[in-house]
């Protein structure tokens, strides 16, 4: 509603115009409403039945609920080993977070501050690995990882470091371009060493671009199911996951029940973070 | 300044290092070490060096044809010769300064190398031979013609035979004189539009046309194969993701109340690992669309199957492309769009002439990305349909994958995915030149 009174080029009824726009709006709205309420109906369909028996999954998989039972929740906890897989995948996605933060901060810093050609070569060295799908390297990679005996949860941390820096890299050098030099040069000239002056004045300026490299990769590694797979089989949540839904595929109750459990963790990190992973993501990916 | 000059290489170095080797040693290393094997037959069961030899084989062969003295002392350090004393064996641990360790990737690589100058390695150099056998003899990877027979010879004659099948399918593979055999059997029925089989056919004549039908009633039918699914899944998918995405964003772009809910709705099921989203769509398919749709089989058909995979992954991603399309909506001048509606411009001129051109720089960024995120699609796919019923959606990514890991083809599955990331390249890289060139024009 706009608080000048004006006349349409049709010449109809401004107030009457109003009226019926308004309608539109609210019915416009209704309708998005309800095709979010279809849109999310497979995930309510799954917490539906997670707490059925198999006999009634099958009967009618659209009835409520009898009763709120969570032997199915127990079951499926026991079956898929959840605190386990929970745990590894929890250490797998927190270390690889820090590591790739701390190690693409660092490179993309000195690739920015130190303008000589190499580092411009570094730059389109690592950026090239963007458009390399995985599984370009997936069979090499797995060989080598066998090599240095890096066939564990630990040991999927410095891979998942090497794959995740390129994309980090490359948002850091966006970011630290835009940093005015002033600050860390009057740091130097205080006798800061290059070390303390990044540590001290430039990475807490890095802040919001840290949030936005946090949020994408903790999505994708605690997502992530090729690299696992090949690595540490039946380890990680969504391993656990697959390996379950494979065994108990005629199941349907437990089966349910255990993506509701996989579920859990992340849409509750979403729930309270979603405006943060929103913007974070759109920022990645109009930066990336 | 020398001096100064050398601190700045050390904090450069120091900096980038930690960086620089990790992708070194799990990218840039096994990215070459694809490349050479994309020309190999590696098999990956075969070890790279013998786990043991022949006694006969390992004196004449391999230390009779080496003229160092060195080398062939080098080989009898880890070749040794067992109890019953036929043959020579590898030792994986061996002594050294009184401390038993396992022999490095350095020392099996040297004895690599030794092998290989006396003629004996597992791998074999076999030049493009990988390359071209993707397109020669992988009868999965390129679209194909396939007949199919719709009569089975030691089968029942049919009934009745369908006009389609009857003008389509078999007249035209007739002589004239099998024609009207197969015309005076079946009657043409005007009222059910069907050709009925005639009553009372000698044993003689039912035997014929049984030969007939069998032999000339087919269909050719095009296979999609690998390569003709993955056309299909990629162009569905970015048509259908970035159409409801920007659908979705243009709803959105108001101020209405719900806005920011209705966000994270649409937002949610892209922080959902592929594993679950696959999972749950997979009850959805076989618990609610049989009583939906009155077909039965969806994940299991070869012709809904593939249709099955490009709802679920744009049910998945579309929410992610809204977002985007949103922050670029955001962009865009209110006084702009509130001009044009002063000038009388209706909400589909305002739409078409300035929101849309004003959109082209997300439109070029989501564009990129359906279009890598779907020639690259694995995950769901595989915990969906597991590229089948048979391989109809198998795509390049899953047929990789069964290459290498069902196959034991290593070599031939990483010459695909060397020309997979060909595919990538030129696909995305036409994307952005078309499409920066369209922002640059406007």
């Amino acid at each position: 509603m706009r608080g000048i009174d004006r006349w349409t080029p049709s010449g109809e009824n401004p107030g009457r115009r109003a009226a019926t726009k308004r309608w539109a709006a609210v019915a416009g709205q209704m309708l998005l409403a309800f095709f979010a309420l279809i849109f999310l109906f497979p995930g309510f369909l799954t917490l539906l039945n997670s707490f059925k028996t198999n006999t009634e999954i099958k009967m009618n998989p659209l009835q409520l609920p009898t009763r709120l039972s969570i032997t199915n929740y127990v079951e499926a906890w026991r079956e898929m080993e959840f605190p386990v897989v929970l745990a590894n995948t929890f250490i797998l996605t927190s270390l690889s977070t820090l590591g790739i933060i701390l190690v693409s901060s660092m490179a993309a810093y000195a690739l920015v501050r130190y303008k000589w050609r190499t580092s411009w070569v570094l730059f389109l060295l690592f950026t090239f690995s963007m458009v390399v799908p995985f599984q370009a390297i997936m069979v090499p990679l797995f060989a080598n990882a066998k090599n240095m005996g890096l066939l564990s949860v630990l040991g999927l941390v410095p891979i998942y470091v090497a794959l995740g820096c390129p994309m980090a890299i490359f948002m850091f050098h966006g970011f630290i371009k835009s940093v005015p030099e002033e600050i860390e040069e009057s740091a130097a000239i205080d006798g800061a060493s290059p070390l303390r002056c990044f540590f001290q004045i430039v990475l807490p300026l890095l802040t919001p671009v840290i949030g936005t490299v946090a949020i994408l990769d903790v999505l994708w590694i605690w997502n992530d199911f090729l690299l696992p797979l090949l690595m540490i089989p039946g380890r990680t949540l969504q391993l656990a996951q697959y390996r379950f839904v494979g065994i108990y595929r005629q199941e349907y109750h437990l089966a349910m029940a255990s993506l509701v459990l996989t579920a859990s963790p992340v849409v509750l990190f979403y729930l309270f973070m979603q405006r943060y992973i929103i913007n974070g993501i759109s920022a990645g990916a109009i930066k990336g | 300044m020398t001096g100064k000059k050398w601190s700045r290489v050390l904090y450069f170095i120091l900096f980038v290092l930690p960086a620089l080797a990790l992708y070194g040693t799990f990218f840039i290393k096994p990215f070459v070490e694809g490349i050479q094997y994309s020309f190999t037959d590696w098999n990956g069961v075969v070890p790279e060096i013998p786990l043991s030899f022949e006694r006969g084989q390992f004196e004449r062969d391999v230390l009779g044809k080496l003229r160092d003295t060195h080398k062939a002392d080098y080989l009898r350090r880890f070749y040794v010769l067992d109890e019953e004393g036929g043959v020579y064996r590898l030792t994986t641990w061996i002594e050294e300064r009184g401390r038993e360790r396992q022999i490095t990737q350095w020392e099996r690589n040297r004895i690599k190398g030794i092998l290989k100058s006396v003629g004996i390695s597992s791998i074999r150099f076999i030049g493009l031979e990988n390359f071209k056998n993707i397109f020669r003899t992988d009868l999965r990877f390129l679209p194909r013609k396939e007949r199919v027979y719709l009569h089975n010879e030691f089968s029942d004659l049919p009934s009745s035979i369908g006009t389609r099948e009857m003008r389509r399918d078999l007249i035209p593979h007739l002589s004239n004189e099998e024609r009207s055999f197969v015309e005076s059997c079946y009657v043409f029925d005007e009222a059910a539009r069907i050709y009925r089989l005639r009553a009372g056919l000698e044993a003689g004549e039912r035997e014929r046309l049984g030969r007939i039908l069998s032999a000339k009633m087919y269909r050719d039918r095009l296979i999609p194969g690998v390569v003709g699914f993955t056309a299909f899944f990629t162009v569905c998918n970015v048509i259908f993701a970035n159409l409801l995405g920007l659908v979705l964003a243009l709803a959105l772009d108001t101020r209405i109340r719900l806005r920011n809910v209705l966000r994270s709705c649409f937002f949610l099921p892209n922080v959902l690992s592929l594993i679950v989203v696959a999972f749950m769509w997979s009850f959805v398919f076989r618990l609610i669309f049989p009583k939906l749709t009155g077909i039965d089989i969806w994940l299991g058909s070869p012709e809904l199957a593939p249709v099955a995979v490009v709802i679920v992954s744009v049910w998945q991603a579309c929410g992610y492309y809204m977002v985007i399309y949103l922050a670029g909506l955001q962009t865009i001048p209110q006084d702009l769009v509130e001009a044009a509606e002063v000038d009388g411009a209706s909400w589909w001129q305002r739409l078409r002439h300035v929101k849309l051109p004003l959109l082209l720089p997300a439109f070029t960024i989501c564009l990129f990305l359906t279009l890598a995120n779907s020639l690259k699609c694995f995950d769901l796919i595989y915990a969906l349909t597991g590229g089948g019923p048979g391989y109809a959606t198998t795509s390049i990514v899953i047929d990789i994958y069964n290459n290498a890991y069902l196959q034991n083809q290593f070599g031939y599955a990483t010459a695909k995915a060397i020309l997979l990331c060909l595919i990538i390249m030129a696909v995305t890289g036409l994307q952005l030149f078309l499409t920066k060139r369209k922002e640059i024009e406007l």
